[in-house]
């Protein structure tokens, strides 16, 4: 139980992180665990076994879209980007978050930075 | 290398080699990244593979993640595809008969219904039903998908007219026509002769290929 509720909290929290960074602009796979790694000084943290499958997931339910392209050097990337659905999803994700930490801060006086 | 490593999964071959070719890409980019950092080539080859270490259970998720959006295509295959050739040899069929004497005509008969005639339109029907039904079935779709399918061109009538009727009773209720009840009455004849008798002659098509599924797709379950 304890296991389940941990896996649907990490599992939420990196489909905001996803969404959120894609409403910037279009990324590939490796970018996106970099800049998510980077932005939040490691505390999420992707690899390649937990970023594809859960792109690939969003993907599925029309909230992003991937499309390969060339870049200068030659090298084929899938970038993705995020659909008009995947944005319309975010606004209220981001809204549900903000209410689960809220609701946190109240209870167990966790401060966010 | 990802291809040996990444077990296989139940997808399409195209889908597979898409899915080898983004993780390669991705293994790539991290082992050039960590060889740009000073770290020794056989360690960023180590630093690059331990992102995975059950690939198995990589192609599971994977697997899981792309399987409902094969899902959704089977809904394509089953029912939106045979309805759009359903919908299209009606058309060409209803198309053909209007340039001859043979297209339908309607003609009152009982106070309350108009019916349709015209022999070679009513036996055409049952066909084009039937069309869509084996389309369906081929394709694997459930005994509900290949009736719906069969009968697509009726259920576009059907909606089409009702939205029609909506609109006419709405316009009748606020007074902008006159002689209503004749108005919404005759809509209503018309809704059955034209939806009612070649939805009955297109079941009658669909019927042979309600039952089991096609040998075909039991062979490949």
């Amino acid at each position: 139980m304890k296991k389940r509720i941990r896996s649907k909290i990490a599992r939420g929290s990196a489909e905001l992180a996803i969404l959120a960074l894609l409403a910037r602009q279009p990324l590939y796979g490796f970018e996106i665990s970099r800049r998510i790694d980077e932005e939040t000084g490691g505390a999420l943290h992707f690899n390649l076994a937990s970023l594809y499958p859960m792109l690939y997931e969003l993907e599925k339910r029309g909230w992003v879209k991937g499309r390969w392209e060339t870049n200068r050097a030659g090298r084929d990337r899938r970038y993705y980007c995020l659909t008009p659905a995947g944005k319309k999803k975010l606004a209220p994700l981001r809204k549900e978050w903000g209410v689960f930490f809220q609701a946190l801060d109240r209870l167990a006086g966790v401060t966010r930075a | 290398m990802v291809r040996e490593r990444l077990p296989e999964a139940r997808l399409s071959s195209a889908q597979r080699d898409e899915i080898i070719a983004e993780i390669a890409g991705h293994l790539e980019e991290f082992y050039e990244e960590q060889l740009a950092q000073g770290v020794s080539d056989e360690e960023s080859l180590d630093h690059a593979l331990s992102q995975v270490t059950n690939w198995g259970d990589l192609a599971r998720r994977i697997e899981r993640a792309k399987r409902t959006e094969e899902k959704m295509n089977q809904r394509t295959r089953t029912f939106w595809l045979p309805a759009f050739i359903t919908l299209t040899a009606w058309v060409l069929f209803e198309a053909i008969l209007a340039q001859t004497s043979y297209g339908p005509r309607m003609i009152s008969g009982h106070p309350n219904m108009m019916l349709v005639v015209g022999p070679i339109w009513l036996a055409g029907q049952p066909f084009v039903g039937a069309i869509g039904a084996y389309a369906s079935r081929r394709a694997g779709g459930t005994r509900f998908t290949r009736l719906a399918a069969g009968l697509f061109p009726m259920i576009i009538t059907f909606v089409g007219i009702c939205a029609a009727y909506i609109l006419i009773l709405i316009a009748f209720l606020h007074g902008r026509i006159d002689q209503g009840y004749f108005v919404v009455g005759s809509v209503a004849k018309f809704a059955l002769g034209i939806v009612v008798v070649p939805g009955l002659a297109m079941l009658l098509g669909t019927l042979p290929f309600l039952g089991s599924p096609h040998p075909q797709v039991v062979a490949e379950r």
